[in-house]
């Protein structure tokens, strides 16, 4: 295999490709040093697609999503490298990673183009400001309609995502709203624009199963209603399986395998996939579950090599000295992992 | 809201009339009691022994031959009908004549304070925070801690030196001229009055500004770094509004709440700063009442300067209620 | 710093980077510490450096008032009529007409009355070189309340031309030597009147929050009644019911106790808090189920954790006590003559006029405010380090 970028990779018929990660590199510039949060991460998105990014607490997945939606304060973290490349309907792509975070172009993708919904709903929303409020004034940044117009896409919107009694619902404060409700309302505020990327990151974390099934069914309703593009973001492998068409895993700011949601399902092959599948329960599954041992590093004590090495069960020698680069694995796929390297004697086939 | 707010009102009551024993207590603390004062007085200036029948007919009206509880309850039934007891320093005046218009001063001088205070405090908090760690922020910061640190009197002695030596003022203390001091109030008082305000504002507005901007700061450090400030900014507002309409709006809540606890300060700041500038707020008289025990006075000062606080407070949650939805009112 | 746990003894380890592995490679030892919950609070407290620079001021402030006789150039109370009101004196090494460099030494000021303000006007008396000598023999006192001694820090070379640093009250006195005596009794009052406050307030809180009902109850509303007052006025009105018959010591400690009075509310508020949340503890039901007695439950288990709250709060209650009696005594009615305290000093500056021909009164501001900063800080300090996980 010969190592190469996964923005290279030609996928198949990749026409209508909406947004493309290259290289990106997120460092956080702290006190007791230099954080690498996102270390090199490579995606693209297609519209109507869904991208989902699966990874351990703390492995960079909501540094990223952050990053292309510029919302990080520029005097902590630094884009160092990469480019987020976003196609616009009409016009040259832009460059997200060269916009100033506060500026009018990137207020006028957010929200508007690029909408992201959020982990903790109890606390996305402004206690001291109406729903219908903070949804009005959305559609009133990016849309020129009146406020009454504006009053009624609010309705219109909580009606969508299946609030009960919007009329009524409209005008109460967030702490009158369940969680789940609290996240439809928050669903109801990114859609209000149409936008052509949502964002969510780890929208189900926080609530009860039977809720997350349905936030989840109402995400994919309104994605198949329109050509919307998804990013998921979870830690969730079974929230991955029901929603993404393709599936990044991270692992301490890089990207260790990109697949097919099928392939990392069926055929892992970064052990670390593999480790977080064997810790999942299954229907029907016999054998027990297997936990990856050990937790994520912290962010100082990065270790030389690849980044997995210290937890691996299959690590060697060479895993410890040198990085692997993302090796080309399968048609849409590529892992970086020196077990698929030819150089590499194999210990452990896989499957 | 009406249940919540007679709740409170019911509440205020029963620690009125705490407040009331207490004064009443620190009235009868020092030795001897007031009458016996007033006596020994009379005496030292006359130079004669007052006659016992006079004693004695002092001692019935005011009730200091029975037992402590029914003096309490005589001088408590006085307060409907605005007797508070009778001062020994001034020449045998009511109380209730003596305090009248200063209670009214003292009470404008604290709210002017905090309206000044919180007006410099804010957007000061406002720039602190959201240039946190630049050299402005630094600066305000070290400031404030030595401000909140610094006595009220001694910023008082402090700014009456800058006044004087730096700002050349001619400005002697007191809020009104000589000849408009026991004056009633007409357009040339009250501009005299105006003349005479800015220094003693100024000292009790930067005394109390150090608290209300390191509360404000944090606040709104606190408020800048939840989630429902990155969805708003994730919406595309500009980094303005998302600053002044969604976390100052929240940030402020606290500081209502926190009248009730900056207002002792305040009135404790009023009131000695009052004595250092001879102000005619309830200070010099409550001073003056204190060193010659001339209780009736003093314990009354002190339940006034208690119940303006009690009243503050009182207010303060009701503005936070009507402020802030998330309050429950049950 | 680095501890790699060998001797552990059995105290509190806590991972700080990383965890602890058994056959650690020895060039990846580096990047391993451990440390103890001790040497954590030590390394967060002495990098907090206005912290630190806080608490060395105040070691040195306190070191000057217990040792103030030998301090301070001359005692409380001796007074130089000739001197009365004098600015303070320029300390110089350079011979200001020849230009020529000596040892510290000072020009002594000659007082002339002005016959058109009548104020006493000081020049410096050039024909005159008062050499300044350390360890130098001056007027007897007692080191530490018991060894005579004669030896000052510092002091003129010469008995007759009195060295005053930052010039003199009205009737002559060394404020310098003022200020370090008048030390002894602002400070002290700080800590006894926190030791009570700290007493009383852990006392009641934890009672009051172990036990609750009707004393519970009691207290509490006794609390909010003293709380609903503003503090300096009630202050002023309990100072003053201190008899003015009594001798200075009495009134001294009536004024230790007034402080005191107010500031055990707020501890002991905090207190019930912490005992309330303590109590429900799963270690505590334990404690209770396999039958430890209160006393032993409240002294093994919630002091210890208390402790650490405690600290920070007396600690940031001192400067609140030494404001108290500093506001009390510059009114009047704090302590009183012949004692000496920075309020009661600070008071000559409370006429206006005084200010303006006299601005060296200010000086004990200036103590005031030193020691104020430095408590508060270093409390602020303490908060941080009790805290080590915080950041």
């Amino acid at each position: 295999m010969e190592a190469v970028s996964p923005a290279t990779v030609d996928w198949d018929e990749m026409t209508d490709t909406i947004l493309e990660v290259e290289n990106l590199k997120t460092y956080f510039f702290i006190e007791q040093g230099i954080v690498r949060a996102v270390d090199g991460v490579s995606f693209t998105l297609q519209a109507g697609k869904t991208l989902g990014i699966v990874g351990e607490s703390g492995c960079g997945k909501s540094v990223t999503s952050r990053t292309i939606m510029r919302l990080l304060s520029p005097s902590l973290a630094r884009i160092v490298d990469g480019s987020i490349l976003y196609y616009p309907v009409k016009g040259e792509p832009i460059d997200l990673a060269q916009l100033d975070p506060f500026g009018e172009q990137i207020r006028d993708i957010r929200g508007n183009e690029i909408a992201m919904i959020f982990q903790e709903p109890m606390t996305s929303l402004n206690p001291v400001y109406s729903v219908g409020h903070q949804i009005m004034e959305a559609i009133l940044l990016h849309q020129e309609v009146t406020k009454e117009e504006a009053r009624k896409q609010a309705v219109e919107m909580l009606r969508l995502v299946g609030i009960p009694l919007p009329e009524q619902r409209v005008d109460q404060y967030p702490h009158q709203f369940s969680g789940g409700m609290r996240q439809r309302a928050m669903i109801a505020m990114a859609l209000s624009c149409n936008p052509r990327i949502l964002i969510a990151d780890e929208p189900t974390t926080a609530l009860d199963v039977t809720i997350e099934a349905q936030i989840l069914d109402l995400i994919q309703q309104i994605q198949a209603d329109s050509e919307m593009a998804l990013i998921m973001i979870t830690h969730d492998l079974n929230v991955i399986g029901e929603v993404a068409d393709h599936v990044i895993v991270m692992y301490l700011g890089q990207v260790v395998e990109s697949a097919p949601v099928d392939e990392i399902f069926d055929a892992p092959k970064h052990p670390y996939t593999q480790g977080l599948l064997n810790s999942l329960p299954m229907i029907g599954r016999e054998e027990r579950l297997e936990p990856i041992t050990g937790s994520v590093p912290g962010p100082h004590e990065r270790p030389q090599g690849c980044a997995f090495a210290p937890r691996c069960p299959h690590v060697m020698n060479r895993c410890r000295l040198e990085e692997p680069p993302s090796l080309i694995a399968g048609e849409f796929s590529t892992v970086a992992c020196w077990l698929y390297d030819e150089q590499t004697e194999v210990v452990y086939a896989p499957g | 809201m009406t249940t919540f707010i007679i709740r409170r009102l019911l509440s205020a009551v029963v620690t009125f009339f705490l407040i009331t024993l207490i004064s009443f207590v620190v009235i009868q603390l020092p030795p001897g009691d007031v009458v016996s004062n007033w006596v020994r007085q009379q005496e030292a200036s006359t130079g004669q022994p007052l006659p016992p029948e006079t004693i004695e007919n002092l001692r019935r009206t005011y009730g200091f031959d029975e037992p402590i509880i029914v003096q309490y309850f005589k001088w408590i039934d006085g307060f409907p009908s605005g007797d508070f007891g009778f001062s020994i320093e001034y020449s045998n005046a009511p109380v209730s004549e003596i305090l009248a218009q200063r209670t009214g001063l003292t009470i404008f001088l604290g709210v002017a304070t905090l309206f000044i205070s919180w007006g410099l405090a804010i957007p000061f908090g406002i720039y602190a925070a959201t240039h946190k760690n630049s050299h402005w922020d630094y600066l305000l910061s070290t400031l404030s801690f030595i401000g909140i640190s610094t006595p009220n009197f001694l910023v008082a002695v402090i700014y009456l030196f800058i006044a004087v030596f730096v700002l050349k003022t001619d400005y002697s203390g007191g809020l009104f001229s000589q000849e408009f001091k026991n004056a009633p109030w007409t357009w040339e008082r009250l501009l005299d009055f105006a003349k005479h305000l800015p220094i003693p504002l100024a000292i009790l507005g930067l005394g109390g500004m150090a608290g209300t901007f390191r509360i404000m700061r944090a606040n709104l450090l606190d408020i800048l770094d939840q989630q429902f400030i990155e969805a708003a900014r994730a919406k595309g507002l500009k980094e303005r509004i998302v600053i002044y309409k969604h976390a100052t709006r929240i940030a402020i809540n606290p500081l209502i709440s926190r009248v009730g606890m900056q207002l002792p300060f305040l009135i404790s700041g009023t009131i000695i700063i009052s004595i250092v500038l001879d102000l005619p707020t309830l200070g010099p008289p409550f001073i003056r009442a204190l060193n010659r025990q001339d209780m009736f006075l003093a314990g009354t000062v002190l339940m006034i300067l208690a119940f303006t606080l009690l009243v503050g407070n009182l207010l303060a949650d009701i503005v936070l209620a009507w402020s802030d939805p998330r309050i429950q009112y049950d | 710093m680095t501890n790699l746990g060998g001797d552990a003894g059995g105290g509190r380890w806590i991972r700080l980077f990383g965890r602890r592995k058994k056959n650690a490679d020895p060039a990846a030892r580096d990047e391993y510490q451990l440390m103890t919950v001790r040497q954590l609070m030590t390394r967060k407290f002495l990098r907090n450096r206005m912290a630190l620079l806080s608490f060395i001021a105040l070691v040195i402030i306190y070191l000057s008032t217990i040792f103030a006789g030998f301090v301070a150039p001359y005692s409380a109370r001796s007074s130089d009529s000739k001197l009365t009101y004098s600015p303070p004196m320029t300390i110089r090494i350079r011979d200001p007409e020849t230009g020529s460099f000596h040892l510290p030494f000072f020009y002594p000021l000659r007082g002339k009355r002005n016959m058109e303000t009548f104020q006493l006007e000081y020049v410096e008396h050039r024909e005159k070189r008062v050499p300044i000598q350390f360890f130098v023999k001056g007027e007897p006192y007692k080191a530490l309340g018991i060894i005579e001694w004669d030896v000052h820090l510092f002091g003129s070379s010469d008995p007759e031309e009195r060295l005053h640093i930052m010039g003199s009250d009205v009737r002559g006195r060394d404020l310098f030597s003022r200020i370090i005596f008048g030390g002894q009794v602002s400070l002290s009052v700080g800590i006894f009147g926190v030791m009570i406050t700290i007493v009383v307030g852990s006392v009641i809180g934890t009672l009051s929050g172990y036990y609750g009902g009707v004393f519970d109850n009691v207290v509490q509303r006794l609390i909010e009644t003293i709380r609903s007052f503003p503090q300096l006025p009630l202050w002023m009105a309990l100072a003053a019911a201190i008899p003015p018959q009594w001798p200075p010591e009495w009134v001294y400690a009536g004024i230790v106790v007034v402080l005191a009075f107010i500031n055990w509310t707020g501890l002991s508020r905090e207190v019930r808090g912490l005992v309330l949340s303590l109590k429900e503890r799963d270690y505590v039901h334990a404690a209770e189920a396999s039958g430890a007695s209160t006393a032993r439950i409240v002294r093994k288990h919630l002091i210890p954790n208390m402790a650490s709250h405690i600290i920070v709060t007396a600690t940031l209650a001192v400067p609140v006590t030494i404001l108290g009696e500093s506001a009390l005594s510059f009114l009047g009615i704090g302590v009183r003559p012949p004692m000496v305290s920075w309020g009661l000093l600070l008071n000559d500056a409370i006429k206006i006029q005084n200010i303006v021909l006299y601005p060296w009164t200010l000086f004990p501001g200036l103590f005031i405010l030193v020691a104020v900063i430095a408590y508060n800080f270093l409390g602020d300090g303490l908060r941080d380090m009790v805290d080590p996980f915080a950041r």
